[in-house]
């Protein structure tokens, strides 16, 4: 175990970044904690720093999604996206880190660099591919969307806001990869390999069941959602955003397992 | 050969002040960093320095870690959006891997 931390190396690695790196230094970071509470700057921090390696986790994802539709033999211009996804998903580990920064230091996360990404365990390069992309994309990315938005508009400090804009705009993208891809693999996918996805998709959502049902803490403004809003947030995204996309395409999730 | 200088996004400060709580960050050498400097930020800091470790960070000595499923994968999306006090993440997984068995 390591904790997570993170550096760029600068010179013509970073300038390869400035154009999508552009405003970034000029955003308020002075500005977030200034009057904030104590309890609530500790909350926030704490989420930052969550968000800023659930990003990393993310990139880790995009990149192995990229290797596996490349053995899949995958349309070029959706392996460059999920390629070009990994770029966007560093530049939202950084913004988070410097939230969490500018509000006073991230916490002590505990990682394990070597388990980044879950290995599918279905047969078959394209069945490999469709798993890690219905887990990150038809799941995970999905449901982020609406939880992000709602942050954004609940945002009380300007550069929690206009940072939760950037990583909102591109994690749109993010979400849609998952359905083109399995329309495009649609005449190559077996129904049970759609039953098979139906249950990688089922358990991905079942590992967010403990977030609900624990005592709640309040909303702060800083990127932090009250528990009731949060929970209606999800439920609404996993109904509209994961479950009925996915039915479209012949993979059901079992409610009894989400419930 | 090229001697880096590696510029800190995000870096943990093992020796953070906060008794008996996890370790703080806050020596990243970014615009962010600047931040830290501002007088207000300071005062703001050291107040959360003397808030019971409970309460500034919800919970208990250990270390935090991210969200993960029954195996320890961390799970996928910026979902974490709910306050610390809410779920302690060791106890998260042990919840997560009492759902895989079931």
């Amino acid at each position: 175990m390591n904790f997570f931390e993170l550096e760029a190396v600068g010179g013509p690695w970073s300038r390869r970044l400035a154009r999508r790196r552009a405003g970034f230094d000029a955003l308020p970071w002075h500005e977030a904690a200034l009057g904030v509470a104590p309890e609530a700057l500790a909350a926030a921090r704490w989420v930052w720093t969550q968000s800023a390696f659930s990003e990393y986790a993310s990139a880790a994802a995009f990149a192995e999604i990229a290797t596996r539709m490349l053995a899949a033999g995958a349309p070029i211009d959706l392996v460059a996206a999920a390629g070009d996804f990994v770029a966007d998903e560093m530049l939202h580990a950084e913004l988070s880190a410097r939230v969490a920064a500018a509000l006073g230091g991230a916490v002590a996360l505990e990682v394990d660099y070597r388990k980044l990404v879950r290995p599918p365990s279905g047969q078959g390069v394209l069945l490999q591919a469709a798993e890690l992309i219905v887990r990150t994309s038809c799941v995970g990315e999905a449901l982020t969307l609406p939880v992000l938005g709602l942050a954004k508009a609940q945002a009380t400090s300007p550069l929690i806001r206009r940072v939760l804009t950037r990583i909102i705009r591109d994690e749109a993208h993010h979400a849609q990869m998952g359905p083109w891809f399995l329309d495009w693999a649609a005449d190559r996918l077996t129904d049970t390999d759609r039953s098979h996805l139906g249950r990688v998709a089922t358990s991905a959502i079942r590992d967010f069941s403990p977030l609900f049902g624990a005592a709640c803490g309040p909303g702060t403004g800083l990127g932090v959602l009250a528990c009731r809003d949060y929970d209606a947030a999800f439920a609404e995204a996993l109904s509209r955003r994961v479950v009925a996309p996915l039915k479209t395409r012949g993979i059901d999730v079992s409610f009894d397992a989400v419930d | 050969m090229r001697r880096f200088t590696p510029i800190k996004i995000l870096a943990v400060a093992l020796t953070s002040t906060l008794a008996g709580a996890p370790a703080l960050a806050g020596g990243a050498e970014c615009a962010a960093a600047q931040a830290a400097k501002d007088h207000e930020l300071e005062e703001l800091r050291a107040e959360l320095f003397q808030t019971k470790p409970e309460v500034a960070l919800g919970e208990s000595r250990d270390h935090f870690r991210p969200l993960c499923d029954a195996d320890g994968f961390p799970l996928v999306g910026n979902l974490m959006r709910k306050g610390p006090s809410l779920i302690q993440p060791s106890a998260y997984c042990a919840e997560i891997r009492k759902l895989a068995t079931r």
